[in-house]
């Protein structure tokens, strides 16, 4: 009798014990849960935030651009660390003699980098300078005549003709890396090219 | 007799002194009073330029990368889209490059950036476009190049679009029109083009 009324005390006390670390779990559980939720809602909602916000300083202020490729030797070498601007072309204050960052007309997923010969209306020479009789093209309006320094390797205008100044999305102005070529960019070696012949 | 002199001197001395004791303090107060209603008000302006830039940014990034509405104007899309319905448009298909024959997109304009143009897209790169009037008996065909679309609008009389100017290049698209919000008579998907037979590879 005093047997089974321990016992049946003991299972009540277990029960108990249970029931109360049974309560105690869930609500930790709860808790742990919506701690774990809320701060990973925060964290995702900051994320998202700071993540709009650098990238409209990149789009609308600009960025540093690594260049890729020979066809701006010597202003720009293979792996050089510029500076771009994204202000000039939203203001419209693209220039000849600029150098801008545009999408490629022939591949939208990468973007080019080339020297804008021509704005809309100038007259482009684009026979060869060993021809004898010279052929001009005038630029449509709204298109950029863009190319590349180095004219014996740069596939630019000279190939796919002019581009829709829609397509550019900055402006290159400054050169950070290689150390031994810091500062502002050069003007273009094929200065020739300028003049409205 | 110079004790009363005294007096006389020190009372207006230590009314002086006492007017200068207050003018000090309110000085002062008015001195740490102006200087917390500046800090008050800078900091009030950087908050709430803090706040705009944010939001602004924000609000930027959901109408470039998700969508938005647009108000169309013009007659080339007649009668798929009237002059000044509004539309809702979507961004993601241009950056997973889904745009596809028969899409109604928004691009820039490639002979003025800084205006939209609202067309059907007709031909993806490489398709082969019937460029001749139907009307012609020699027809006469051109390919889209790699990286370029031919676009143009449902009002074949009246649309200056890739039969003038030419393939534009993928770059230029900004968006895809998928659903028109107004005029309410005419809420919904929007239908296929009206002008069916371009589609054939002829």
């Amino acid at each position: 009798m005093i047997f089974s009324g321990s016992l049946a005390t003991a299972l009540k006390i277990e029960c108990i014990v249970e029931q109360t670390y049974g309560q105690w779990w869930q609500s930790l559980h709860r808790t742990m849960l919506r701690g774990v939720l809320g701060k990973t809602f925060r964290l995702v909602g900051y994320t998202i935030q700071y993540g709009c916000i650098a990238h409209c300083a990149f789009e609308y202020v600009g960025g540093v651009v690594m260049c890729s490729g020979p066809s701006m030797e010597p202003t720009i070498q293979n792996s050089d660390i510029v500076f771009a601007e994204n202000l000039s072309r939203h203001f419209y204050g693209i220039q000849r003699g600029d150098i801008v960052i545009a999408k490629s007309p022939s591949d939208p997923k990468s973007n080019i980098c080339k020297r804008v010969i021509g704005l809309e209306g100038d007259k482009i020479l684009t026979s060869s300078p060993s021809d004898f009789f010279k052929s001009h093209n005038y630029v449509p309006t709204g298109h950029v005549w863009l190319e590349g320094d180095n004219l014996q390797n740069s596939t630019d205008s000279r190939y796919y003709g002019p581009i829709p100044y829609g397509l550019i999305r900055g402006r290159i102005f400054f050169k950070i890396w290689p150390l031994s070529d810091f500062g502002f960019l050069r003007d273009s070696p094929n200065g020739h090219r300028f003049s409205d012949d």
